[in-house]
């Protein structure tokens, strides 16, 4: 196991925790932090798990798809054309 | 945003969200293929405004009843796709005059037009559509068909 040095800081009623840039963590990755006997334990989730964020945005496009069901069997090209008509004159 | 971003035609947004529409397992698969590759999709406040035109037509012309509810639902559902993101067109007047070039340069409609300059300006590479409008610009090299 490695061991990294991280500093902290104060942002107005929050404390910035900073990280080597070596490491290659992004912003926005989601941490969990466990309070332990000797302090806090911080875990951030990395490419490990990157392959199960995937999955689960696939199925999320999956599951947010369609749901409009007043559709007319126009094509796209018939679509625009319509729009252009409408928009336009 | 370069590389890893794809601007996506109303035509697109529409048949993910009618379910029974002709393309509408087409634009699901092209969702997915972009979160596949990383690519993040992108849209514009002119794409929201085409989509919920045409659908709002849709509905109006089946009466549909409570329609407004459902497509306000529909487009919630499209901006939670994963990573998908707003852009604009500039702000600055003289940007503004940049379309007509483009309507010369490539026949665009000046709403097509107005897609190319938010496209360019964000530094847009791709673009997915299910119409062959931006074939002039694919041509030229000016975007990359998705």
């Amino acid at each position: 196991m490695e061991t990294y040095t991280a500093s902290t800081f104060t942002l107005g009623t929050s404390t910035v925790l900073t990280l080597p840039k070596g490491l290659g963590i992004k912003s926005g990755v989601k941490t969990k932090i466990k309070r332990v006997k000797s302090g806090l334990n911080i875990q951030l989730k990395t490419s490990p798990e990157k392959d199960g964020g995937l999955a689960v945005d696939l199925a999320l496009i999956k599951k947010l798809a369609g749901g409009i069901k007043f559709s007319s069997n126009f094509t796209p090209k018939q679509i625009n054309d319509i729009y252009d008509k409408e928009v336009y004159g | 945003m370069g590389n890893s971003a794809c601007y996506l035609d109303s035509n697109i947004c529409i048949a993910y969200l009618q379910e029974p529409h002709v393309f509408h397992d087409k634009a699901v698969e092209i969702f997915i293929n972009l979160r596949k590759r990383h690519i993040a999709p992108i849209i514009s406040p002119l794409v929201l405004d085409e989509t919920t035109h045409i659908i709002l037509r849709d509905a109006r012309i089946k009466k549909k009843f409570n329609h407004i509810s459902k497509i306000k639902n529909g487009i919630k559902k499209l901006l939670s796709i994963p990573f998908l993101r707003l852009i604009n067109p500039p702000l600055e007047n003289q940007k503004q005059l940049k379309i007509f070039e483009f309507m010369e340069k490539f026949k665009l409609k000046p709403r097509d037009a107005y897609h190319l300059l938010t496209m360019k300006v964000n530094h847009v590479k791709y673009f997915a559509s299910f119409d062959d409008d931006f074939e002039a610009v694919f041509s030229k090299g000016i975007l990359q068909k998705l």
